[in-house]
């Protein structure tokens, strides 16, 4: 995901708070947080864990899993949309292992790659918006 | 880096292989090898499996050993016994404290038994949170 497409989110996160009329909290359509996947440019996907793990036919997935040792402590995501497109990245900088630590059972996860398999960048998001898995 | 790549596949790799209704569900139910000294299972697929003798889990320990240390313990047990190891690496623990209550853990324990007097080192911990690990029921 581009960053601007982040800044992007987080405006219509911002707009959906504070322009929401409904009895219950603001949630986001499930559809929205599906898991999309761009080989294009800088690779990205994102998605988020409820929705997706609720989402129709059986191929989308997105996750993350943190590997440590006595070495140090490394991340690999790996994501996979509904036409079965999959991205996976690993990386062992710390201001990326340090959010990916932040990833609850129902988070917003979006991770950008270098093209060669390195994370470059990653959100993690834990709201309201998003519904369990 | 050289070392990751085979879990990196197998992290992708994982993604097409479970039919499902409803996005990819993955059952990851306890596989302890007691002989390798390695563990894995995700937390909700271990409690609901239809073994009732199988658990695993990953504690974070304060002062456990000493004043003012900091731990971490792996545990999983099964029928044929039970596999625990600790260690203090910053990295190991930084880890764990990524735990949620639906996470996969995978661990493996060194053969020396003399961690600190407490028991199995471990050698390294995985810890994953992902859309398609089955969340924990009552």
């Amino acid at each position: 995901m581009k960053l601007s497409s982040l800044f992007s989110r987080a405006t219509v996160l911002a707009v959906a708070i504070y322009g929401a009329n409904a009895d219950a909290g603001t949630k986001n359509p499930p559809q929205d947080d599906y898991v999309t996947v761009d080989l294009t440019g800088s690779p990205n996907a994102s998605g988020a864990y409820g929705p997706v793990r609720n989402s129709p036919g059986s191929t989308q997935a997105i996750q993350c899993v943190l590997y440590g040792d006595t070495t140090g402590l490394n991340v690999i995501c790996a994501a996979t949309d509904a036409s079965g497109v999959q991205l996976a990245c690993l990386t062992n900088a710390s201001n990326i292992t340090t959010a990916a630590k932040g990833l609850s059972t129902s988070s917003f996860l979006a991770f950008t790659t270098d093209g060669h398999g390195v994370c470059n960048n990653m959100v993690v998001v834990n709201t309201s918006l998003d519904g369990p898995k | 880096m050289k070392k990751f790549v085979p879990l990196l596949i197998a992290v992708a790799a994982a993604v097409p292989c479970f039919p499902a209704s409803a996005g990819l569900r993955q059952s990851l139910p306890l596989v302890l090898n007691l002989s390798a000294l390695q563990a894995s299972g995700a937390i909700g697929s271990v409690r609901d499996g239809g073994t009732s003798s199988d658990w695993i889990d990953c504690q974070l320990l304060a002062g456990f050993a000493a004043p003012g240390d900091s731990w971490v313990e792996c545990d999983a047990m099964n029928a044929n016994g039970l596999l625990s190891c600790f260690s203090n690496s910053a990295s190991m623990i930084s880890v764990v404290q990524s735990m949620q209550s639906d996470s996969y853990i995978n661990f493996t324990a060194s053969t020396a038994t003399n961690c600190n007097l407490l028991g199995r080192c471990c050698n390294s911990i995985q810890i994953g949170t992902g859309s398609h690990y089955l969340p924990v029921k009552p």
